[in-house]
């Protein structure tokens, strides 16, 4: 990338600062070229760092009643308004995005630990381990995600660990066939032989050759399923069987403003919005790192 | 094919008893023993020790689990699911009455789905860095962003509250099916029609497309009839996997439009902790999906007739 420009090559180790900002100008030319994109990854950054930062930046408590200004209009006071209780919305949505994306991060953390191993360990060393662990997967793939992760949670009681878990066990299988078929591919690469052939040991392999390829794919699928799995907590919260009120939630929150949708619109627009921003600027980020890793598509 | 379509029809097998276990071992996973966990419901309350026991002994709930899960096979196998804890009721009755809706819902949507998307498609195809190509990527970014919930809200607010056009729920006439089929469709117009573009674009410089143009094809014909076709599988496995999602989907949709279907019955057991009803729908649908992938590797072979001659699913 860096050659593009002429004069970009290291010459002066010193030149910190005209690296920098031939690094900030190719940046800034690249978000120019792709506008969208440019969107979404702003769209992230505020919905992360305010999710992050919540406990700090919220105005005010998420269930802090203003009852003197019950579905109060935006106003200076509260920044986009209230709910039927009073509560500022913005300082709710903010704690939401905590919550969803702090879900989000547990179910695919494990996902990636669990499915990725699986499917690793699958595709490495073949046969009957290969085909048992994969019936297996097909077992979980063959039942829809939510009715899936809907008969855990009617088993097991509501709950934010349950839904955890529950997303999690409807997650997994995904990365656990994806990581499989990579590493099929991967497998009779020449590079992979070479290095075989070389003599390194199967550390070496794993963690010189074989992760190294695998994490572009895997952080592609990551970022979109961020998106998704935000997706299905508002879902599953909307129909009373996830996050549960008080807790603030996007889709409970919109679950709860349902009956006000005509007296006041803001308390619908604004969660479905946070949802919108979230899965679209997972959804460009995912699509940019897959262009960026692979621009041959 | 035959060999292959063998082997493909025996794992589906597999994979169904492997969710009939999945879905008998539901009920202990329940915290408590199954018995106790049967009574609370019923009862509003903790059952006291000889309830329990003697509840087990009724429904042989004191037997072992093999036995237990034997003897719910083949219930299962002649249609029999128990008993309704919430309802009192077979759970199959319930779940007759409540399929349709959902299969309606859901091929209504699929339809609708196809019917926009691959015109769509084509546009953008078509008209490549041009009008189409614009419409098409602006709406396939925003459309699979978009909150289906929330979407339907919008639909309501507009079409059934302002304009009064539509119905805001229920399940009497077809346009109470509009609403819905909409807000689910959205998301999966966008990436249907966005893999048609591709799949399309793909397609475009092949020596088959020049050849069917020289032929002195018009050019509606070269595209809908030459360059769909040799990129329709992996569109057929999109609507597959689509199908999954509606599915998924319906359960918010049919409760926030009061569908009578097997998802807001199922959303209902759930609440409940139903258990024999969400062993019954876990599978049913399970097998649904299952003999729905078989008919998809069936039109894998007529799609391609390469792969008539193969045997193993590699090839795909």
């Amino acid at each position: 990338m860096a050659s593009l420009t002429p004069g970009c090559v290291d010459q002066h180790p010193q030149k910190h600062f005209e690296k920098f900002a031939q690094k900030f100008l190719l940046a800034k030319r690249w978000l120019s070229q792709y506008p969208v994109t440019a969107i979404g990854i702003f769209l992230l950054l505020i919905i992360i760092s305010s999710s992050i930062l919540a406990p700090i930046l919220a105005p005010q408590a998420p269930d802090a009643q203003d009852l003197d200004h019950i579905l109060a209009l935006p106003s200076w006071q509260h920044l986009l308004g209230t709910d039927a209780l009073g509560r500022d919305l913005l300082s709710r949505l903010m704690w939401a995005g905590r919550i969803s994306l702090a879900i989000a991060t547990i179910v695919l953390s494990l996902s990636l630990l669990i499915g990725g191993t699986i499917g690793f360990v699958a595709g490495f060393y073949g046969g009957w381990l290969d085909e048992l662990w994969m019936r297996g997967m097909d077992l979980f793939l063959s039942i829809p995600t939510l009715i899936l992760a809907l008969a855990l949670i009617g088993t097991l009681g509501t709950g934010l660990q349950t839904m955890t878990l529950a997303l999690t066990i409807s997650w997994f299988p995904a990365y656990a066939r994806l990581v499989r078929s990579q590493v099929l591919v991967l497998k009779n690469q020449d590079f992979i032989t070479a290095a075989i052939t070389l003599g390194g040991s199967s550390w070496h392999i794993l963690w010189h050759h074989y992760l190294p390829s695998l994490v572009g794919v895997v952080v592609v699928q990551l970022s979109l399923d961020v998106g998704a799995v935000v997706l299905a907590i508002a879902g599953l919260s909307f129909i009373g069987l996830g996050v549960q009120p008080p807790t603030p939630e996007w889709g409970t929150m919109l679950v709860d403003a349902r009956p006000l949708m005509q007296v006041a619109p803001h308390t619908v627009i604004t969660p479905g919005l946070a949802i919108f921003a979230t899965v679209f600027g997972f959804h460009t980020l995912s699509e940019a790192l897959e262009n960026w890793l692979e621009p041959r598509k | 094919m035959a060999k292959f379509l063998m082997r493909r029809l025996l794992g589906g097998l597999g994979v169904l008893l492997l969710v009939s276990m999945l879905s008998f071992t539901l009920i202990y996973l329940a915290p408590g023993e199954p018995a106790a966990v049967i009574l609370t419901q019923r009862l509003g309350r903790i059952p006291t020790q000889a309830e329990t026991s003697r509840l087990a002994a009724a429904y042989g709930l004191d037997r072992p689990p093999v036995i237990q899960y034997l003897d719910w096979t083949i219930h299962a196998l002649r249609g029999d699911f128990g008993v309704s804890l919430r309802s009192g009721e077979p759970v199959i009755t319930e779940l007759q009455t409540r399929t349709m809706p959902t299969l309606l819902l859901a091929g209504a949507t699929t339809l609708f789905t196809l019917v926009i998307s691959i015109p769509l498609g084509l546009w953008a195809a078509v008209q490549e860095q041009g009008l189409g190509d614009r419409v098409s990527r602006f709406f396939s970014l925003v459309g699979v962003s978009v909150p289906d919930f929330w979407l339907a809200f919008g639909l309501i607010l507009i079409f059934s509250i302002y304009l009064r056009w539509l119905p805001t729920h229920g399940f009497e006439k077809p346009q109470d099916l509009i609403l819905p089929v909409v807000s689910l469709g959205v998301a999966n117009i966008a990436r249907l029609s966005r893999l048609a573009r591709s799949q399309l674009l793909g397609a475009k410089h092949q020596d088959y497309l020049r050849t069917a143009r020289a032929k002195g094809l018009p050019e509606w014909r070269v595209w809908v009839f030459h360059a769909l076709p040799n990129g329709a599988i992996p569109l057929v496995t999109l609507v597959v996997s689509q199908f999954s999602a509606i599915v998924s989907g319906s359960v918010v949709m049919e409760t926030l439009f009061a569908l009578p279907g097997l998802g807001q019955f199922y959303v209902l057991a759930v609440r409940y902790n139903d258990i024999p009803v969400i062993q019954a729908t876990v599978l049913l649908i399970s097998a649904a999906f299952i003999f729905i992938n078989f008919l998809t590797d069936i039109a894998y072979g007529f799609l391609d007739p390469r792969l008539r001659g193969s045997t193993s699913p590699e090839t795909f």
